[in-house]
C-alpha cells in the first residue's frame, strides 16, 4: 500500500504532468505554511527580546542559549517532565488494555446488549469535552480526587476510549471469524483470544492508538489545569501555559519560546521516530478486508 | 442475557465471554458513567438553581427553566451558536477540499519517492503540537505590526486585503476557521490516503486494459472511496469542532472575546470560571442547550451521510 | 435508530416540565442588580461634602455610592517609625497566603514575607506565590477552607462574591484603631486620602490598600523633545499635538483593543472625573463609574466625553491596527515609536522592562481629555489585600497587614512594583526610576485631582463600554458606531444589569 503500487501502471498523460506541476506548487506552499512556524519558534527562541521586538521574523545574531535555561527554571520543567512522563505512561497502559478490548467486544460480540453499548459510546462521543470541564472541577473536589496524577491519567483514559475504540473496532471486524471459531474449537478461552490472536493481529492499528494517545497526554493542558493544584504535580503543558500567561506580565519573548520549544520538541521527535508506524496504522484502520 | 430470542445472539455467550466482558468492559462502562455521565447529570440539575458557586446549593436557588429562558433570549448566546456553526461550516469546507486535493495528489500523480513521504511527514506536524503553541504563533503571525501575514500580503501584491483594524478585529471568525483547518487537515488527509490506498491495484490494471484513461479512473474508481471517507471526516469534524471551537478560541482570542467571536462552550465557560460574577446554574443551562443542538446536528447530520447506518459502523 | 432516540429525548423533556413546573419562577434573576446609598464623603482638601440634591437620578434603585473613607486632610509625607518589635505579640502557628504574581512581580512581597519571618520566627509561613494562584485556591474558598491572606489581583478573582457572601473578614476594626506594626502610628492615619472604603451600604471594610494604582497616558519625553513638541495637558492641547503628529508621520494615539479598558480607565474616566470635579458634582462620576443608572450616560457631560474620542477618532488619531492587538504588542509597538501616546496603569515601566529601547525616557501624565481650564484628575485606586473570614490564622494576617505599612516595606513595595505606596512614608531616599519618581510627584502636586475610585464596578456594563469603544473609535465602516447609538447600548446594557 504504497506509492509504488502505480507507478508500474500508467503513462503519463501531459495533462497528468501539467497537473502535478501545479499542485505542487499547492503542496510545497502548504508546506511551508506547516513547517515554516515550527522552524519559526525554534530560532526565534535563540533571540533576546529587544532582538525579538526589533524584528520577529529576522534570525537571531548571537544564539542565546541561556534563554533555554531561564525557560527550563523559570517554568521548573524538570519536574515537569517526569510528571509529564508519568501521566502520559499510566494514560497509555489504561488505554490501550480497555480500548482493545472494548473494540473487540464491540467488533466480535453479536448480542444485542453489546450493540446498546455501541450505540451508548457513539452518542457519548458526540458531547464536547468541553461540557465536562466545569462539573469535573467541582465534582472532582468533593472526591478530593485533584492534585493526582493517576486520577488524571484515568480522567484522560476513560474520556479518549469511545473514539479510539471505534477507531480500532473497524479494524478489527476485518478479522476472520475463521479465525476465531477456530481457537475456539481448540479450547481457548477469551483471554487467550484476545491476547494470543487479537492484539499481536492489531499491532497496526495498536500503534496508531497509541501514538496519538500521547501526543494527545502530553498535549492537553485544560483538564490538567483543573485537577492539578499542586505546582509539584504540574505536567509539561500546565507549566507552559503558565510560562506564557507570566511571560505576558514580565516580557522576554526569547525565553518564552525557548519554552515551547523545550515543549514542542520530544513530541517532534516522537513523531519522527514513528511515523512510518503512524502512516501504516492510519492505513489499516480503514476496513482492510481481512 | 436470555436464551430464548435465538435470532439475537449468533454466538451463545459462553461464561468466558462473560468474564472477558466483566472484566475489561463493566469498569470502563461504569467509570465512563461516573465521570462522563453523571458530571452532565449533574449539571442539568444545577442548571434549575441560580448558584455562585461558592456557597453551598440551597433550595431557596431554585430557579426552575428561568435559567433556560433567560439563555435562549441572551443575544449572546445566539450570536454563539451562529458563530460557532460559521466556523464548523468554515472548516468542514477547506478541510474537505485541501484533504481531497492533497490524498488524490499524493497518490494518484507521480511524484518522486521521497518527495511524496515528505509532504505527508510534514502536514501532520500541526496535529501534533498542542494548542498553546499554536495559538501563540498564529497570533503573532497575523499581527499587525510584527506579523509576517502582512507583508506577505503587500509583497504579492493583494494588500487590499488587508483590514485596517486587524485580523482579529474584523475577521475573528475567519482568523479561528483558519487556524482550525490549519490544524486539521494533516490527520484526514493521511486517513484519505490510507483510504485510496486500500483500493485495489486491480481495478486499476483492469480499467486501463479497458481503456479507461486516467480521468476515468479517478472518477469511477477513486471517487467512491473518497465519498465514503469523505462522509468519515465530515461526521469527525463535527463532532469535535464543538469542543476544539473553544479551545481555540479561547487559546486566541481570550479575553478579548466579544458576540463576534464567543462560541457556545466560551459562554459556558466564561459565565462560570472566568467571571467576576459567576453564575454557574445559568452557564450550566447553556451547556445542556449546548449539548443538545450538538446532539440534534450530529444525529440529523450522520442520518443524510450514511441512511441508516452511522459513518462509524 | 433515529426513532428511539427521539422517543427517549421527548420523554425526558416532559419528566423535565413536570419537575420543575411545580417550582417554576418565570422571572429572570440577575445577580448584578445592586442597591446603593448615598454617603457623605471628605474632599481631597479636607472639605466635607455631601451629595448634591441637584443631581438627578433615577428611583430604580441606583445612587451613587462611594462610601470612602477619608480621614486625613493631606497627603503629605509621613514616616510611620522605626519598628520597634517589643510592642507587638510574637505571632505562632501556621499562616498562609495567596498572592497573585502579575504585573508587580514576587520580588516586595518576598521581601517583605521574609522580613516578617525573622520576627516572628515561631510562625509557619506558607506563602503561594504563582500566576495561576487564584484559580488554584479558588475551591478552597468555596469550600471554606481559604488562605489566611490574599492579594486581590489578578483574573479568577471574584472578590465581589467574596464580600458579597461574607468570606473576606470585616477589618474596620484594623482600620479604625489599628497601629503600623511596631509603632505608635495609626494605620488611618498612615494611609494616604481615600483609598479605603465601606463595601456598599455596610459599615463594613473588606479591603485594605498596599499600592497605589491608577490609569494615565505615557509618552517618551526624549522623541517629544526630538520633535519639539511639548506634553499635552489638556484637549485643546491634545487636538493640536495630534495633529502636528499626524503631519510628522506618526500615528498619536495606540490602545491595545483585546483590552479597551485601558482606554477608558487612562483616557476617557479622567475627562469624566474632570467634568464632576469642575460641575461640584462627584456623585456623577461614581454614577458612571457604577453604572447605577440610565440617565447617567445621557446626561450631556458624559455625552461630550465620548463626543472628544469620537472627534480625534474621525480624525485618524488612533491607530486602528491596535484594535487587534493585546496590550503587549501595542506596548511594544508604541516602545518603537509607532505611536506616541499610549494609555495605561502604572505598572507599564515593570512590564516592559526588558523591551525598552536605548535612549527611550518613559514619562507620564495623569489625563488629557478634559477642557482648558478644568481640573486635571488622577483616578486613584489601590491594589488590595484581604484577610479570610474563615481563615486560621487571621490574627497573623492582620499583623502582616500592618506589617505592609512600616516604612522599609512600604519603601520597598514602591521601589520594586514602580507604582506609588499606599501609604505615606517618604520615598525620596528609595532607587525609584525616573518614570516612578515622575509619578510620585504627579500624584502629590497639588495641581492634580485625586479622586478616589472606591469600591465601585461596572458589573456586567463592562463588557459592553470595553465593546462600545473600540467601536468608537474604528473607522471600519462596518464597525464604526456614532455616540448616540454608543449611549443607546450602554443604557440597554444598565437597564438590564440592574434589572
Amino acid at each position: 500500500m504504497t506509492d509504488g503500487k502505480r507507478k508500474n501502471k500508467l503513462k503519463e498523460s501531459a495533462g497528468a504532468v501539467v497537473c502535478r506541476q501545479i499542485i505542487r506548487i499547492f503542496l510545497i506552499f502548504w508546506s511551508v505554511l506547516v513547517a515554516f512556524p515550527i522552524v519559526w519558534v525554534l530560532y526565534t527562541s535563540l533571540k533576546t527580546n529587544k532582538e525579538f521586538f526589533a524584528s520577529p521574523w529576522s534570525l537571531p545574531g548571537v544564539p542565546q542559549w541561556k534563554n533555554y535555561a531561564e525557560a527550563w527554571n523559570m517554568a521548573k520543567f524538570g519536574s515537569y517532565f517526569l510528571n509529564s512522563i508519568v501521566t502520559v505512561v499510566i494514560t497509555l497502559a489504561i488505554t490501550l488494555i480497555i480500548v482493545a478490548a472494548n473494540a473487540y467486544v464491540i467488533a466480535k460480540y453479536k448480542n444485542r446488549f453489546i450493540a446498546g453499548l455501541e450505540k451508548f459510546y457513539m452518542v457519548a462521543m458526540m458531547v464536547p469535552a468541553v461540557l465536562m470541564i466545569v462539573p469535573l472541577y467541582y465534582f472532582a473536589d468533593s472526591l478530593r480526587m485533584t492534585d493526582s496524577l493517576v486520577w488524571l491519567s484515568l480522567i484522560y483514559a476513560i474520556q479518549g476510549m469511545p473514539f479510539y475504540v471505534f477507531m480500532m473496532a473497524g479494524f478489527v471486524r476485518g478479522i476472520h471469524n475463521a479465525l476465531l471459531e477456530a481457537a475456539t474449537i481448540d479450547g481457548a478461552t477469551q483471554f487467550q483470544i484476545f491476547f494470543r490472536i487479537i492484539l499481536p493481529l492489531s499491532k497496526p492499528t495498536l500503534f496508531m492508538v497509541m501514538l496519538l494517545n500521547i501526543m494527545g497526554t502530553w498535549n492537553e493542558y485544560i483538564t490538567a489545569l483543573t485537577f492539578i493544584r499542586d505546582e509539584s504535580k504540574y505536567t509539561i503543558a500546565i507549566g507552559l501555559s503558565y510560562l506564557t500567561n507570566s511571560g505576558v506580565y514580565d516580557v522576554n519573548y526569547g525565553r518564552t519560546f525557548a519554552g515551547l520549544a523545550i515543549a514542542l520538541i520530544p513530541i517532534l521527535i516522537v513523531y519522527g521516530i514513528f511515523q512510518k508506524q503512524i502512516q501504516q496504522g492510519m492505513s489499516s484502520s480503514d476496513g482492510v478486508k481481512g | 442475557m436470555s436464551r430464548k430470542k435465538n435470532k439475537w445472539l449468533r454466538q451463545p455467550p459462553d461464561r468466558s465471554k462473560i468474564i472477558f466482558f466483566l472484566c475489561f468492559c463493566l469498569p470502563p462502562l461504569l467509570l465512563y458513567l461516573l465521570f462522563g455521565v453523571y458530571p452532565i447529570l449533574n449539571s442539568v440539575y444545577v442548571s434549575l438553581f441560580e448558584w455562585s458557586g461558592f456557597d453551598k446549593l440551597t433550595s431557596d436557588a431554585f430557579v426552575g427553566l428561568g435559567n433556560y429562558f433567560e439563555v435562549i433570549t441572551e443575544e449572546e448566546f445566539l450570536c454563539a451558536i451562529r458563530n460557532d456553526f460559521i466556523i464548523i461550516l468554515g472548516k468542514e469546507i477547506i478541510i474537505i477540499a485541501l484533504t481531497v486535493l492533497f490524498a488524490v495528489s499524493l497518490t494518484r500523480l507521480k511524484f518522486r519517492k521521497g518527495e511524496a513521504s515528505l509532504y505527508r511527514f510534514v502536514f501532520f506536524i500541526p496535529n501534533v503540537l498542542s494548542v498553546v503553541i499554536i495559538s501563540i504563533i498564529w497570533t503573532f503571525v497575523i499581527d499587525p505590526n510584527f506579523g509576517i501575514l502582512n507583508p506577505v500580503l503587500r509583497a504579492v501584491g493583494l494588500a487590499d486585503l488587508i483590514p485596517a483594524s486587524g485580523w482579529t478585529y474584523e475577521h475573528p471568525l475567519g482568523v479561528i476557521t483558519f487556524v482550525a483547518s490549519w490544524c486539521g487537515v494533516g490527520m484526514f488527509m493521511l486517513i484519505m490516503i490510507a483510504a485510496i490506498n486500500g483500493i485495489n491495484a486491480e481495478m486499476y490494471e483492469s480499467a486501463t486494459i479497458d481503456g479507461a484513461n486516467e480521468w476515468k479512473q479517478l472518477r469511477y474508481i477513486t471517487l467512491p472511496a473518497i465519498r465514503e471517507q469523505s462522509k468519515f471526516i465530515v461526521v469527525t469534524i463535527l463532532y469535535q469542532s464543538f469542543s476544539s471551537n473553544f479551545t481555540m478560541v479561547q487559546a486566541m482570542l481570550g479575553s478579548s472575546v466579544n458576540s463576534d467571536s464567543v462560541v457556545m462552550g466560551m459562554f459556558v465557560y466564561q459565565n462560570s470560571f472566568d467571571s467576576q460574577w459567576p453564575r454557574v446554574g445559568y452557564s450550566y443551562s447553556a451547556a445542556v442547550i449546548m449539548l443538545v443542538i450538538t446532539a440534534a446536528v450530529s444525529l440529523i447530520v450522520n442520518r443524510i451521510m450514511s441512511g441508516r447506518r452511522s459513518v462509524y459502523d | 435508530m433515529g426513532k428511539k432516540y427521539l422517543k427517549t429525548l421527548s420523554a425526558l423533556t416532559v419528566i423535565c416540565l413536570l419537575i420543575t413546573c411545580s417550582g417554576c419562577n418565570f422571572t429572570t434573576t440577575t445577580v448584578t442588580s445592586e442597591i446603593r446609598s448615598t454617603v457623605t464623603y471628605v474632599d481631597g482638601d479636607g472639605s466635607v461634602v455631601s451629595a448634591p440634591e441637584s443631581h438627578d437620578s433615577e428611583s430604580s434603585g441606583g445612587q451613587n455610592t462611594s462610601g470612602i473613607i477619608s480621614n486625613i486632610q493631606d497627603n503629605t509625607v509621613n514616616n510611620a517609625g522605626e519598628i520597634d518589635p517589643s510592642k507587638e505579640e510574637k505571632l505562632s502557628g501556621s499562616f498562609e497566603l495567596q498572592i497573585f504574581v502579575g504585573g508587580y512581580g514576587s520580588e516586595a512581597w518576598e521581601y517583605a514575607i521574609a522580613k516578617f519571618e525573622e520576627l516572628n520566627p515561631e510562625l509557619e509561613v506558607n506563602a503561594h506565590l504563582d500566576t495561576n494562584v487564584n484559580a488554584q485556591m479558588k475551591t478552597r474558598w468555596a469550600k471554606d477552607n481559604p488562605p489566611d491572606f490574599v492579594f486581590i489581583e489578578g483574573t479568577n478573582m471574584p472578590a465581589e462574591v467574596w464580600m458579597e457572601e461574607g468570606k473576606l473578614l470585616d477589618l474596620s476594626d484594623l482600620y479604625e484603631n489599628g497601629k503600623v506594626y511596631g509603632t505608635d502610628t495609626l494605620i488611618k492615619d498612615q494611609l494616604k486620602n481615600g483609598l479605603v472604603s465601606y463595601y456598599k451600604n455596610t459599615d463594613k471594610i473588606y479591603q485594605m490598600p498596599v499600592l497605589l494604582s491608577t490609569y494615565g497616558m505615557w509618552y517618551d519625553e526624549a522623541f517629544l523633545n526630538s520633535k519639539g513638541w511639548s506634553v499635552p495637558k489638556n484637549y485643546t492641547q491634545l487636538k493640536s499635538f495630534c495633529a502636528a503628529s499626524k503631519k510628522a508621520g506618526v500615528t498619536p494615539l495606540i490602545y491595545p483593543g483585546n483590552y479597551s479598558g485601558y482606554l477608558v480607565w487612562g483616557l476617557l474616566m479622567p475627562a469624566v472625573a474632570s467634568e464632576a470635579v469642575a460641575s461640584n458634582d462627584l456623585d456623577f462620576f461614581y454614577d458612571v463609574a457604577n453604572a447605577a443608572n440610565e440617565s447617567v450616560f445621557a446626561d450631556k457631560r458624559f455625552r461630550r466625553c465620548l463626543e472628544k474620542i469620537s472627534e480625534l477618532a474621525k480624525a485618524g488619531y488612533f491607530d486602528q491596527n491596535a484594535l487587534s492587538m493585546n496590550h503587549i504588542t501595542s506596548q511594544a509597538s508604541w516602545l518603537a515609536h509607532n505611536a506616541v501616546l499610549i494609555p495605561n496603569g502604572l505598572w507599564l515601566e515593570n512590564e516592559m522592562k526588558n523591551s525598552i529601547p536605548d535612549g527611550f525616557r518613559m514619562r507620564y501624565y495623569p489625563a488629557m481629555l478634559q477642557d482648558e481650564g478644568d481640573p486635571t484628575c488622577i483616578i486613584a485606586s489601590s491594589a488590595m489585600v484581604g484577610v479570610a473570614a474563615k481563615g486560621k490564622n487571621t490574627e497573623a494576617a492582620k499583623a502582616f497587614i500592618s506589617f505592609l505599612y512600616t516604612d522599609d516595606v512600604a519603601r520597598k513595595f514602591a521601589e520594586l512594583c514602580a507604582v506609588p505606596s499606599a501609604t505615606r512614608v517618604d520615598v525620596s531616599g528609595a532607587e525609584l526610576t525616573e518614570a516612578a519618581k515622575q509619578v510620585n510627584e504627579m500624584i502629590n502636586s497639588s495641581d492634580v485631582r485625586l479622586v478616589a475610585k472606591g469600591s465601585t464596578t461596572w458589573g456586567s456594563v463592562d463588557a459592553t463600554i470595553n465593546e462600545v469603544v473600540n467601536s468608537i473609535v474604528s473607522q471600519n465602516p462596518d464597525k464604526n458606531i456614532s455616540v448616540d447609538e454608543a449611549i443607546d447600548k450602554l443604557q440597554k446594557a444598565t437597564k438590564k444589569k440592574n434589572g
